[in-house]
């Protein structure tokens, strides 16, 4: 280590979240005292999930929440679907926490300030990469090429599974590779059918049960899922993969560790005369007080749009237009995955068959289309889509829609509804140079300046959904089902949450803003490891693979700083 | 007429009231014809009696899902307003409290409304606000203990999963999970 810097710290990681606990821990396993920062408010693993065992009867809204209240604070939040009154203190409110958007349909900006960020709200589906993922770009010609490929990434894939625990069915398919395992969440049986239906009809497409962060065996203090399927409401039992439960543990089991909530990072300093960094400005949230920490190295893992927005705002004359920006890339390339409804089908035939327990995941198709080359199957859009959803059986909300009064009508809905199925559709997203996060004139609450983001889905997103929902459709018409609902048109623009870019890897600092360890390209002692370093979207979810970067990126930069290269 | 001027006393009564759970344990501690007149909540007990009644599980009235409606739709739930109920109650029982009809033409009446609603998708104003007004009768009802817990089946922790449990094999398996919570969802 260069012994010849005092700082602070040795690391300061900005951000508690999925990258942020990963980057924590790996840092501080490897010796390293690390300042961990994080904007939000502590939440502790256990005694802090306040509403984890309420029922629906000890809640003022029931579970619904206070809608005219979320009118007001939640505008944004409230678009997901799953947002609900046990969970809603675990996102953001948007009053607080303004942006501003160009277009009128703007994109939503899904978040989680607290310790924990959104590792306690995500869906914790899991999915590798292919090595065709990292190829896409080089090969049909969006975007620039990744300077990493699969097998640099795998051995960490390895590590992060295997710490987290995911949960799954190894398929042997090039596209989602296989990795280390614990034993799968069962499908239901019109699952079970439709796979089986495709394997005749569509021996290329493969249903398997979503491959999930919620544990079947238990590990190190962490309990094994009890079927609830309210996870983001804080599981005491530690059975889903959070920082809480899982990462900042591990961290601080080495007693490298100082962690600091409500600490907002302001900026990012650099020293133009020693082209290093040397630490970050902080708002206490709590007293607006100001402090300034040093460090040899830093890790932004703020989330793609916050650490995009802490670069541009951290100008200096050296970097006027940005920290990292010499190129007017940062920002831009940005993406979200489009997604829509593909089909709700009613499904006849299985009707003697319910279940008992909630599965905290769903089903996966994965992608099928274009795989031996960019647009190989004739289809009229470059890359692919996959599917998630599953079977269920509605209970008494579909009652909402029925007709119906008096006994007849209570004993009906004393029954489970028919079989359904539901198939979502995310589309992969094109990097574009128009899809772009700048900075607002506006400032919030700190005076801190918003982020603007300027966000539409291209033409190809919207071929690929129009593929989707036809193909959605016949995979419902095999099982016999009677599709209810089907669209083609996506949502707007962060509604699939998986919001990444504006940060790019690449091979060439003339094009892209860090190099293929995540470390700015002419800035050795800064990484940007969460989802802004992503140059392509593939279409799986991207958590699984920010932390295998994260994870990478550390143990990277734990070399060069022990060796005194950094 | 009655009906009308005590949703004006009550919306500025409740108004003044700031927070959730301060609404709530007013409701829920004192005699609720202090907030909502005895003819309004008589008129949502019918309706509610009527909805789903009593059988070998207590029914909407029964548990008090009557002044948890009001509550609900200050708050904007399932898409109502501070004036749905009553704006309901008015169009469909104009001469007076509907609580006073005799039953037979209670059901009749709703039944038609009803029928409106959900068979004929009509955009009515009354088709319109039943659609609300039933939803929101549903969740008080079945997101109560009741409902949840005895009428449906409520748990928790299941603590396993059992995918393909045959309900012709087990008779008492056949009754809903109140707490599938993505099904409620979806
Ligand atoms: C409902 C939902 C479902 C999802 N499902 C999935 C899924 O199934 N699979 C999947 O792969 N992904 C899913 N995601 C996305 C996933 O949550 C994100 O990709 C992931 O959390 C990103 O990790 P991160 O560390 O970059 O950001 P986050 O987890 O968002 O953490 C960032 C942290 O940084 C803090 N922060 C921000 N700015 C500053 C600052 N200036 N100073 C200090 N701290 C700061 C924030 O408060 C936050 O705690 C889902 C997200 C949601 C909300
Ligand atoms: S479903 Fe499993 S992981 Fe989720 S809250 Fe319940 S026990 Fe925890």
């Amino acid at each position: 280590m260069n012994q010849t810097q005092n700082t602070d710290f040795d690391a300061i990681v900005v951000g508690s979240g999925i990258t942020g606990g990963w980057a924590a821990k790996e840092l501080t396993e490897r010796g390293l005292k690390v300042l961990l920062l994080e904007r939000g408010p502590m939440i502790e693993h256990g005694s802090g999930y306040k509403t984890e065992f309420k029922a629906p009867w000890e809640l003022p809204y029931r579970g619904e929440g206070d809608q005219k209240q979320w009118k007001q604070d939640a505008f944004i939040q409230s678009k997901n679907f799953q947002l609900d009154e046990w969970n809603r203190h675990h996102f953001v409110n948007d009053k607080e926490h303004p942006y501003q958007t160009t277009a009128d349909n703007g994109f939503k900006w899904l978040r989680s300030y607290q310790l924990g960020g959104r590792s306690l709200t995500w869906g914790r589906q899991c999915y590798r990469w292919g090595d065709g993922d990292f190829k896409a770009n080089q090969q049909d010609g969006h975007g620039v090429d990744w300077p990493i490929r699969y097998k640099d990434v795998s051995p960490w894939y390895d590590r992060v599974e295997s710490f987290i625990g995911v949960s799954g069915a190894a398929e042997n398919l090039e596209q989602l590779p296989d990795g280390q395992f614990q034993k799968p969440m069962a499908l239901f049986p019109p699952e079970t059918a439709l796979r089986q239906k495709l394997q005749t009809h569509y021996p290329e497409r493969c249903l398997t049960i979503g491959r999930t962060a919620n544990m079947t065996e238990a590990k190190s203090g962490r309990s094994p899922c009890q079927y609830r399927d309210i996870c983001s409401r804080g599981c005491s039992f530690g059975a889903y993969f959070s920082t809480q439960s899982s990462t900042l543990p591990a961290a601080k089991a080495t007693g490298n560790l100082t962690l600091m909530t409500d600490a907002l990072v302001d900026k990012v300093r650099y020293d133009e005369s020693a082209g290093r960094i040397t630490g970050v400005d902080v708002i206490n949230t709590s007293d607006r007080s100001r402090k300034h920490y040093t460090a040899k190295i830093v890790f932004l893992c703020a989330g793609s749009v916050n650490s995009v927005g802490l670069l541009l705002r951290s100008r200096s004359d050296a970097f006027p237009n940005g920290l990292a920006n010499r190129n007017d890339v940062l920002g831009r390339y940005f993406m979200d995955h489009a997604n829509s409804m593909g089909a709700v089908a009613v499904i006849p035939g299985f009707e003697k068959y319910y279940y008992e327990g909630n599965r905290p995941t769903g089903i996966v198709i994965p992608r099928f289309r274009n795989l031996s080359s960019a647009s190989g199957d004739g289809t009229d859009f470059t890359r692919g889509y996959s599917y998630q959803g599953g079977a269920y059986r509605p209970t008494w909300t579909r009652g909402k829609r029925m007709a119906g009064l008096g006994q007849d009508f209570k004993n009906e809905l004393r029954k489970p509804g028919t079989w359904m199925f539901a198939l979502t559709v995310f589309a992969e997203s094109l990097p574009r140079a128009s899809n772009r996060i700048t900075l607002s004139n506006k400032t919030d609450q700190y005076g801190v300046p918003q982020v603007n983001i300027d966000f539409s889905h291209g033409e190809n997103e919207h071929a690929a959904l129009r593929d989707a929902e036809k193909e959605a459709r016949k995979m419902m018409d095999l099982l016999g089902g009677h599709v209810v609902m089907s669209s083609n048109q996506p949502g707007p623009g962060g509604m699939s949450i998986h919001e990444m870019g504006g940060a790019r890897m690449g091979r060439d600092p003339r094009t892209s803003t860090l190099n293929g360890f995540n470390q700015v390209h002419d800035i050795s002692n800064l990484f940007v490891t969460d989802g802004a370093a992503m140059a392509s979207s593939a279409c799986q979810n991207p958590s699984l693979t920010y932390m295998a970067l994260t994870a990478r990126a550390a143990n990277y930069a734990a070399d060069q700083l022990l060796n005194g290269s950094i | 007429m009655k009906r009308r001027k005590f949703i004006q006393a009550s919306g500025l009564g409740l108004l003044s009231i700031t927070s959730a759970s301060q609404v709530w344990s007013a409701l829920e501690g004192v005699d609720k014809t202090t907030l909502a007149s005895a003819e309004l909540l008589a008129d949502l007990d019918a309706l509610c009696d009527l909805m789903i009644p009593d059988t070998d599980t207590l029914g909407a009235k029964s548990v008090g899902v009557a002044p948890w409606l009001i509550i609900a739709s200050e708050h904007e739930l399932e898409g109502a307003n501070s004036s749905t109920l009553t704006n309901f109650l008015n169009v469909l029982s104009p001469s007076g409290s509907f609580a006073e009809v005799p039953q037979s033409d209670q059901i009749k009446r709703l039944s038609e409304v009803d029928a409106q609603a959900f068979k004929e998708y009509s955009d009515s104003e009354i088709a319109t606000l039943w659609r609300t007004v039933k939803a929101l009768i549903l969740t008080g009802y079945y997101s109560s203990k009741v409902g949840a817990s005895e009428e449906l089946r409520y748990k928790l922790i299941p603590g396993h999963l059992l995918p393909e449990v045959d309900i012709t094999q087990d008779e008492s398996a056949n009754r809903a999970w109140s707490s599938d919570w993505m099904a409620g969802k979806l």
